[in-house]
């Protein structure tokens, strides 16, 4: 057995003996079109852990993220986020849920007919509802101050007065950033957030994301393409393939080679329908400078 | 074998050489359809009452009405500018009112914001209703309703406007990315709060020319509604032909057109200046 094998496991053994962050078991969701994107996940986050999950185009990292927020319900499983049964809360147990959850997208998702400063300010939606939280000129003192706080930690207090269709790629998702500070979260959950951006801006943005979480003592589930920024980040990695997971280890008892076979090995062109390969398979290819 | 068939050679791969061909055969459904509709036609057109004599006094007729009509009267100018203006009252706040009614219905009546089907469909089919009546049909409604004057005008405008706006902004609504709305959710947002934070800003810039077109459509509108009693300057125009008045009537037209394309000019400017300078909710 691989050594990635064995971290995986005992990964699991020392996340189950902690009072998790994140719990998900059993974890699975199929699209009305019968595309199967998750099958039996189980996963456990620590708290104050840093995970990147890896996978390629389609393997359902997009989906579980989503998932642990029912953004989309699951079709089966259990999720527990800070202690709250996600599955059997009703829709004020969710919001509240959501409230504690920060979500950092791909696609950025500012509301862009805004100002910056407003989009920080709905970070506040889920625990303050009230109309005044809706738009900058309407929010209380207290609140716009917070908002500024947050916008000058991402280093955009001289933009919130602007549009913010007005910023730039890297920008837009440092207002994001500062949108789940506003939001004072304790889980943070990125879903590829430097796919969209240039090397540069990504690293900024990566920089930034990670410095507030070791700050703020955030748990991070973070989804990337990059093996590099997986490695220069997280504290464990979660590869996931066709929808299951695949590979679950520490960052320090991972070699370049394991994760690299991640890429390496054909995963995204196998059948939707067809069992994952082996994990065993595919770590000792990978150690042993198989296929790239 | 006819012409654009797909025909197979002897070793059964697909002769492609063959085109096919330049006219699809009319279905049943589309023939009878055609046949219908000529012979209503034919049905209205016998039933017109077009006699050689009537289609050869017309012109005189029309010249007799011009002749009359020019010089406007524009001595009555002063007395008609308060009609005028009543009708551009009635129709700016007929369709302030619409516009301001039309958006919960819209939210309602959209898919992807509506709280359940059934919601959606009545929302939906409410909309229908005030679309398809005529507004000259829904101004007699509120004359019997209300009375003569600019409350039935203004009720109409309101009511039409709901159905025309009412169904656009449904339609852009459920085109919306569902990203800023997926973030807002995302947050612990209330479903109030992400309509008012996403929903509505993210739509407000089309809302925005809708609603402009609503208000150029409206004065058009408003302007022929006093035809009926329902207040503004068709009430003069009504008056003045009943009375063979054509030289007031002429001048009543002009300043309808007048006001009419100065109403589509500024609609125009304003839809554009806002479309393309991005209209925001800050």
């Amino acid at each position: 057995m691989s050594r990635a094998t064995n971290t995986a496991a005992a990964t699991n053994r020392a996340n189950a003996g902690l009072a998790a962050m994140v719990s998900v078991r059993g974890l699975a969701h199929q699209y009305p079109d019968g595309t199967r994107a998750l099958r039996g996940i189980d996963l456990d986050v620590a708290t104050g852990e840093a995970v990147v999950l890896l996978g390629h185009n389609a393997s359902g990292k997009s989906t579980l993220l989503k998932a642990l927020t029912r953004l989309i319900e699951p079709t089966e499983g259990a999720i527990t986020l800070d202690g709250t049964n996600v599955i059997a809360a009703g829709p004020r147990d969710l919001r509240t849920v959501r409230g504690r959850v920060g979500t950092v997208f791909q696609s950025i998702n500012l509301v862009d007919q805004v100002s910056v400063l407003s989009n920080v300010i709905h970070g506040s939606l889920g625990r303050q509802s009230s109309p005044r939280n809706w738009f900058a000129w309407m929010a209380s003192s207290a609140t716009r101050d917070e908002a500024m706080e947050c916008l000058e930690r991402v280093g955009l207090a001289p933009f919130a007065s602007r549009r913010a269709d007005q910023l730039s790629g890297g920008q837009r998702q440092r207002v994001a950033i500062a949108r789940v500070l506003m939001q004072r979260s304790r889980i943070v959950l990125a879903d590829e957030p430097v796919a969209a951006l240039d090397p540069r801006a990504g690293r900024e943005v990566m920089d930034l994301l990670w410095q507030i979480v070791a700050e703020h003592e955030l748990t991070l589930v973070c989804s990337l393409h990059q093996l590099e920024l997986a490695e220069s980040y997280g504290d464990r990695v979660v590869a996931l393939q066709n929808g299951r997971l695949l590979l679950d280890g520490r960052i320090g008892d991972l070699s370049r080679a394991d994760l690299a076979g991640l890429y390496a090995a054909d995963a995204g062109s196998a059948r939707a329908d067809e069992p994952a390969a082996e994990l065993g398979d595919l770590v000792d290819r990978a150690a042993s400078g198989g296929p790239r | 074998m006819s012409r654009g068939e797909t025909t197979r050679t002897r070793d059964g791969s697909v002769d492609v050489r063959r085109s096919p061909s330049r006219f699809a055969r009319p279905g049943w459904g589309g023939l009878i359809t055609v046949l219908v509709l000529a012979g209503l036609a034919i049905h209205g057109a016998s039933g017109l009452d077009l006699s050689p004599e009537r289609l050869l006094s017309a012109p005189a007729r029309t010249w007799d009405f011009l002749s009359r009509g020019f010089p406007p009267a524009t001595d009555r100018v002063p007395n008609l500018a308060a009609a005028m203006l009543e009708t551009i009252e009635m129709a700016i706040i007929g369709t302030a009112l619409g516009v301001l009614l039309s958006l919960p219905i819209a939210l309602l009546a959209a898919r992807n914001t509506t709280p359940h089907s059934w919601v959606h469909v009545a929302a939906k089919s409410l909309l229908t209703v005030m679309r398809s009546v005529p507004d000259l049909v829904w101004a007699m409604v509120f004359v019997v309703s209300v009375g003569l004057g600019p409350i039935a005008g203004i009720l109409t405008i309101m009511v039409d406007t709901i159905g025309f706006a009412g169904r656009f902004f449904a339609e852009r609504i459920e085109e919306l990315d569902r990203g800023p709305i997926d973030a807002l959710r995302s947050t612990g947002a209330t479903r109030l709060s992400v309509m008012a934070c996403a929903v509505i800003p993210t739509a407000f810039p089309s809302f925005t020319g809708t609603s402009l077109y609503c208000l150029e459509k409206s004065v058009r509108g408003a302007a022929v509604l006093g035809l009926v009693g329902a207040g503004g300057i068709g009430v003069e125009l009504n008056v003045a032909f009943q009375l063979r008045q054509f030289d007031t009537a002429m001048t009543i037209i002009i300043m309808i057109l007048v006001v009419v394309l100065l109403a589509e000019r500024l609609s125009g400017v304003a839809r554009k200046r806002m479309l393309d300078g991005g209209a925001s909710v800050r």
